[in-house]
């Protein structure tokens, strides 16, 4: 199986840990990622801040690069990533006027898109087009641990873009599940983590954050699984400032879906760069 | 007038809401806002345009999609808060944490075609309109993650970025 990847700026950056386990860990499985040649930025939050219609050609150029080279699925590990993508995705299919549009922007730098791409979150990808019963015939190590499952906003939300319901999706949970985990029930499963805002009001975002995982624990997970890069590094490298400003110890595990589906797997701890991150030594497995 | 303005930039329509709070009710970052969404919108229905302008609120969306994903007249208070930055930012209506974040991050775009992180973090500790005690817990973090071997300082470069060049200058010029 050959599917087309999208590792966006945060995995070659701070998250490159998601990007090694996600390798390692679909390589295991036998699906096999090419990577969009020459991608460039999503623009994420700051771009569409600044100049919408930018943002949207940003995301364009990216899925025009990947229809180019034969790609018919992209996986985009990154919400944001896939939220940027996905959406500009569907526009071009349902809106004939902002196609014309935006292509004509493209063709000045010899590009065209026409829809031929499917963009895909690497959870949705697993669960539904892989599937978790051959998911479940591959582990090696069974995930003894109460799991809290931590969606946040930007593969559930918009409509245009959602793989399920924001309300209360069961995606990942199914997916740990499979690991032999048991999924927890908690409140903030999708409640925003703050992004970006960690950046200009970092306050504000601290509170969020410490809210997910006072939730998190209150359940009794005894880890905490993200799916994207700007979650973790929220709730991950925040989470010491965060206990700090809410003056509660929020002490817990946070890992990638990848690096759990990784340890079930029997990968070893480099294969999933555990050690990158900052709650590494809370992982008791 | 800045409603109009929003319905161009965003292709959503402020005058379609009727006021339920839905927005507000579902905003995560509600609690520090000068208004909330269901608020600006009103505030815009009416021509409020400088309360709307200076507000916090536009800074504070997330862009987690909350509101829209609820909203039962199937507006998007995301795409106009994106719509009403956009504005504010020609305006130059912008507090200068937030500008700073924005300029690095399209200076990254324009330059690299990527976001490189482990420079842009640095660039923003420095020059970002910090606080003293969050210039502090920024270098704390900024140990750690350099400890872990986070941070890297590889130029990570496109190959055609003046591809993306072109693209910004020929939309920056059209209105807005």
């Amino acid at each position: 199986m050959k599917i087309g990847l999208y590792p966006g700026c945060s995995l070659e950056g701070l998250e490159n840990a998601y990007l090694v386990s996600l390798k390692n860990t679909f390589k295991k499985l036998g699906i096999e990622l090419v990577e969009i040649e020459d991608w460039n930025c999503c623009g994420a939050t700051a771009i569409p801040s600044i100049n919408l219609k930018f943002s949207y050609l940003l995301s364009l150029r990216n899925l025009a690069l990947a229809e180019k080279s034969g790609l018919n699925i992209v996986i985009a590990p990154c919400s944001e990533c896939y939220n940027r993508l996905a959406y500009v995705n569907y526009k071009i299919k349902t809106d004939d006027k902002f196609k014309e549009e935006l292509n004509k922007y493209l063709n000045e730098i010899g590009l065209e898109y026409n829809g031929n791409v499917e963009v895909k979150h690497p959870v949705d990808f697993l669960v539904r087009d892989y599937g978790l019963e051959k998911l479940r015939k591959n582990i090696k190590r069974e995930i003894n641990k109460k799991v809290a499952c931590y969606y946040g906003c930007l593969f559930v939300r918009p409509k245009e873009v959602a793989i399920e319901s924001a309300e209360n999706p069961r995606t990942m949970d199914d997916m740990v599940k499979a690991l032999g985990a048991e999924p927890v029930e908690y409140e903030y499963k999708t409640k925003c983590c703050g992004a970006s805002i960690i950046i200009t009001n970092s306050d504000a975002a601290l509170k969020l954050i410490g809210d997910i995982l006072y939730s998190c624990k209150n359940a009794g997970a005894e880890i905490v699984v993200t799916s994207c890069p700007l979650c973790h590094s929220n709730l991950d490298m925040q989470q010491e400032n965060a206990s700090r400003l809410l003056n509660k110890d929020l002490s817990i595990p946070v890992l990638y879906f990848t690096q759990l589906i990784g340890i079930a797997l029997g990968l070893d701890e480099d294969e999933l760069a555990l050690n990158k991150n900052i709650t590494y030594e809370l992982i008791k497995l | 007038m800045l409603l109009e303005d929003v319905k161009r930039i965003s292709g959503e329509n402020p005058l379609a809401c009727y006021q339920c709070g839905n927005c507000t009710g579902s905003c995560p970052m509600e609690f520090i806002m000068d208004y909330g969404p269901r608020r600006i919108i009103h505030l815009l229905q009416i021509g409020y345009d400088d309360e709307v302008l200076k507000s916090n609120t536009i800074w504070l969306c997330s862009s987690c999609y909350n509101c829209t994903y609820r909203c039962p007249r199937r507006i998007s208070f995301t795409k106009i808060a994106y719509a009403l930055k956009n504005i504010a930012i020609q305006k130059n209506i912008v507090p200068k944490k937030v500008k700073v974040f924005y300029e690095t991050f399209l200076r990254h775009v324009l330059e690299f075609g990527r976001l490189n992180e482990g420079l842009f973090i640095n660039e923003l500790v420095f020059k970002g309109g910090k606080s003293f005690n969050e210039i502090v817990r920024d270098i704390n973090l900024g140990m750690k993650l350099w400890r872990k071997g986070k941070i890297k300082f590889k130029i990570s470069r496109i190959k055609n970025v003046k591809d993306i060049k072109k693209l910004y200058e020929i939309v920056r010029g059209d209105k807005y």
